[in-house]
């Protein structure tokens, strides 16, 4: 089935609970963060799109790229460019 | 929520929260089971539809995605249009008020349902037409005394609106395809 490409939430919920060692049932809802059927929507895996998505979210800033990849970083260090790399 | 009896959804909103396919199966799994359901019942229970395996065969990865899916997003969404009632501390989840606005947006099973209003019609028509020909001592009628009759009349309607209401509280509303379709 093809559910996977399709939980962009999911991920990012999870990279963000894994990135503050926190459960995720201790987040704030990821949909006060940003429209997740937006987010849903425009992250199409479609290699001919070059989407990427900024949005702030429990502390942390995450970046989401059309290839389903995630990054956080704490908000006030990000200009130093994304770290805490992981998928 | 104090807004929850205010405002409508607006077809808008039903359709956005109908353009789901989890969001459409919390739907039809609160709208099978009724009552309040633990957020991780409803997760395993999602998980093993989508996934056509018993709940007991789910692996936690499974389990784990729809749960977080929706926590994270379609619970909180559907909150906020007043369409569950949604329990953070107790972590249950049951209809609101407004889950029923959705109904009109989905097909409904003809089913055959019994004209009473043509059947009260009926009856008063009878009623007042034997109660006037009573009170003329029409043949048959006239034998038959008023008070009898108006007794009859009365007891003919009471036993008519019993059954109405009894069939009304014995309706089961079937759940509606589409909620529980799952095409991706």
């Amino acid at each position: 089935m093809s559910g996977a490409r399709k939980e962009i939430c999911v991920t990012v919920s999870e990279t963000v609970s894994d990135a503050l060692g926190e459960p995720v049932d201790a987040l704030p809802p990821l949909s006060d963060a940003i429209d997740t059927d937006g987010l849903d929507a425009v992250m199409t895996g479609d290699s001919s799109h070059d989407v990427t998505v900024a949005f702030s979210y429990a502390g942390m800033t995450v970046f989401v790229y059309d290839d389903s990849t995630v990054y956080v970083c704490p908000e006030r260090i990000h200009e130093d460019g994304p770290t805490d790399a992981r998928v | 929520m104090s807004s929850a009896e205010a405002d409508p959804l607006s077809p808008d909103g039903v359709f956005e929260l109908l353009s789901n396919h989890r969001r459409r199966m919390v739907l039809y799994y609160l709208r099978t089971n009724g009552g309040a359901v633990d957020v991780q019942e409803l997760a395993t229970e999602i998980a093993a539809m989508e996934n056509d395996v018993p709940a007991d065969e789910l692996t936690s990865q499974q389990r784990k995605r729809v749960y977080v899916s929706l926590y994270q997003t379609h619970l909180p969404k559907m909150a906020e249009m007043n369409t569950i009632e949604y329990d953070k501390d107790g972590g249950t989840v049951r209809l609101a008020d407004r889950a029923d606005d959705i109904d009109e947006y989905l097909t409904t099973e003809d089913r055959p349902t019994y004209p009473w209003r043509f059947h009260y019609l009926l009856l008063t028509v009878i009623g007042a037409t034997a109660l006037s020909l009573s009170a003329l001592s029409a043949p048959v009628f006239g034998a038959v005394p008023l008070p009898v009759l108006g007794v009859a009349i009365v007891v003919v309607f009471s036993l008519s609106v019993v059954w109405q209401y009894w069939q009304a509280q014995n309706r089961t509303e079937p759940v509606p395809v589409e909620l529980s379709r799952y095409d991706q």
